[in-house]
């Protein structure tokens, strides 16, 4: 069973995610902000990361825990799936696509746009992490 | 020190070394907004060269020679025409004819200063130009300021609003999709905390209606005179469930009854939402104490304690903006519009009051809210 680590500030969102994978076959983890995270996802050990972290106060946060993924040598090649909304806090022009990631300031492997589709993101993380 | 650029347009040299040598050390007081204007003076001797410096770099006000060598001051006005709003033009003119004021008007011309003039002369009009343009300055500053803040409370409001939308539709998209299987109650609690999450949606909506009303100042107020300890009560009785469901002991202190000229809504809206955030920011078992103390004749203190989570130095500093609620591990389960507080410190406000915060993390907060009788709220007399 492929295993997938997730990080969402808003507990309901963090359930649907996770009920809808668990649905699909994936066993999920989770937490909410960033606290202990590179531990936790050594712990844990999943194929995929799945990061929604842009709270109105803090855009950043999602990125920061990306990069600090890709600073720890066994854990920087798993894969990062980022979710992403249309223009959601208007400081950046449109929506990310995956032509904006670059190794340093956004060093994520895959955007996915919001609201999620579950089949989308099931099929996304079947690819990163190879059938 | 706001530093005005002045541009004169004469063909004769001696006219604007007089013009430099009057306004180089002139200060102009704009007391309405508190500040000072000086002047830095650019010159040009033909219409052209005064159409390119007018390109180069707006001045704020135009000496300009009616007669140029090698156009009119009209022509150079209707030139520079799309960039007319920004500055102000002094038509110089020694042929004080009532054509060439109304055509120069039609341009856009602000002021007339008839040849010969005074230093005197001069000083008085730049003056009032300047005096305009500080001004005008200062008006376009604030809109865009109203224009930002503007923007980032929609920006907010948005996010704030778009968050319950999301959490519902995907609990709907897992409901439909079967993604519980045979687990009944999973589904159950996706209802649940879809219900939950519409009520905060509700809430928001309702809480920015109640700011809009009160920044707008159209809401109806009914002044009467108001029992505090009686909307206290109330108030309490709001949270009582809630409470007891957490083992929260709730309590008031102070007379029985307290006579307080208001409106009896923006009250309740004072203790609703100092009781509820005692509440929901408190702890199981914890405690809320109201206590109500009349100051003197004319003021009232309301404070609400609680021993819950409390807060950092910092999440104190944070905690009157709009949409703020503090994001911690404590608070996660806690929803709110994140306008309470800012609708709370209105309505202080409204009666020459203020909202003070005390509060330790890990030990509690305590609210203290002064309400002042102030002229505007006094009760209505029998024949009004």
């Amino acid at each position: 069973m492929k295993k997938v680590y997730l990080v969402d500030d808003d507990i309901d969102l963090v359930s649907v995610t996770k009920i809808a994978l668990q649905a699909r076959g994936f066993e999920v983890e989770s937490q909410y902000d960033d606290e202990d995270l590179v531990d936790n996802i050594r712990q844990f050990n999943p194929d995929a990361i799945i990061l929604d972290v842009m709270f109105p106060d803090d855009n950043g946060a999602g990125f920061r825990m990306a990069r600090s993924i890709r600073h720890h040598d066994d854990i920087k090649n798993k894969p990062i799936i980022m979710l992403t909304a249309v223009n959601r806090d208007g400081d950046f022009p449109g929506k990310f696509t995956d032509k904006d990631i670059d190794d340093i300031y956004l060093p994520v492997t895959r955007f996915i746009d919001k609201p999620v589709d579950p089949d989308k993101l099931a099929a996304t993380i079947n690819e990163l992490t190879g059938k | 020190m706001n530093t005005l650029r002045i541009l004169a347009v004469d063909d004769e040299q001696g006219m604007l070394t007089g013009i430099e040598r009057a306004l180089r050390n002139l200060q102009v007081e704009v007391p309405d907004v508190n500040e000072t204007a000086c002047f830095e003076i650019v010159t040009a001797a033909t219409g052209q060269a005064a159409i390119d410096e007018i390109n180069k770099q707006t001045p704020d006000i135009i000496l300009l020679d009616y007669k140029l060598p090698d156009m009119t001051g009209l022509d150079v006005l209707k030139t520079v025409s799309n960039l007319n709003p920004l500055f102000l033009t002094i038509m110089i003119t020694a042929y004080a004819s009532i054509q060439t004021a109304v055509a120069a008007t039609k341009q856009g011309a602000y002021d007339f200063l008839p040849k010969p003039f005074t230093p005197g002369d001069l000083k008085h009009v730049v003056r009032k130009a300047a005096i305009r343009q500080v001004l005008a300055h200062r008006a376009r500053e604030l809109q865009e300021q109203n224009r930002r803040a503007r923007f980032e409370f929609i920006r907010v409001l948005g996010h704030e609003l778009k968050a319950p939308l999301a959490a519902v539709s995907g609990y709907l998209h897992l409901i439909h999709d079967r993604d519980l299987g045979e687990d009944i109650a999973g589904y159950d609690e996706a209802v649940d905390r879809s219900l939950v999450r519409l009520e905060q949606m509700r809430k928001l909506i309702m809480d920015l209606l109640d700011m809009t009303r009160l920044e707008s100042g159209e809401k109806q107020r009914r002044i009467e005179p108001v029992d505090l300890a009686a909307a206290a009560r109330d108030a309490l009785d709001v949270v009582r469930t809630e409470a007891g469901e957490r083992r929260i002991t709730l309590d008031i202190e102070g007379p029985g009854q307290l006579e307080f000229t208001a409106d009896r809504g923006e009250i309740d809206m004072v203790f609703n939402n100092l009781i509820s955030n005692a509440v929901k920011y408190n702890r199981d078992e914890g405690q809320v104490l109201v206590q109500l103390t009349p100051q003197d004749d004319h003021s009232v203190q309301i404070r609400v304690i609680d021993n819950g989570i409390g807060m950092t130095e910092e999440e104190q500093q944070r905690l009157f903006s709009e949409f703020t609620r503090i994001k911690n591990k404590h608070t996660r389960n806690i929803l709110g519009s994140g306008l309470g507080l800012s609708i709370l410190r209105r309505i202080a406000q409204l009666y020459d009051g203020e909202v003070s915060v005390q509060s330790t993390p890990g030990e509690g907060s305590t609210f203290t809210v002064i309400l002042r009788k102030t002229p505007g709220v006094t009760p209505p007399t029998e024949d009004a």
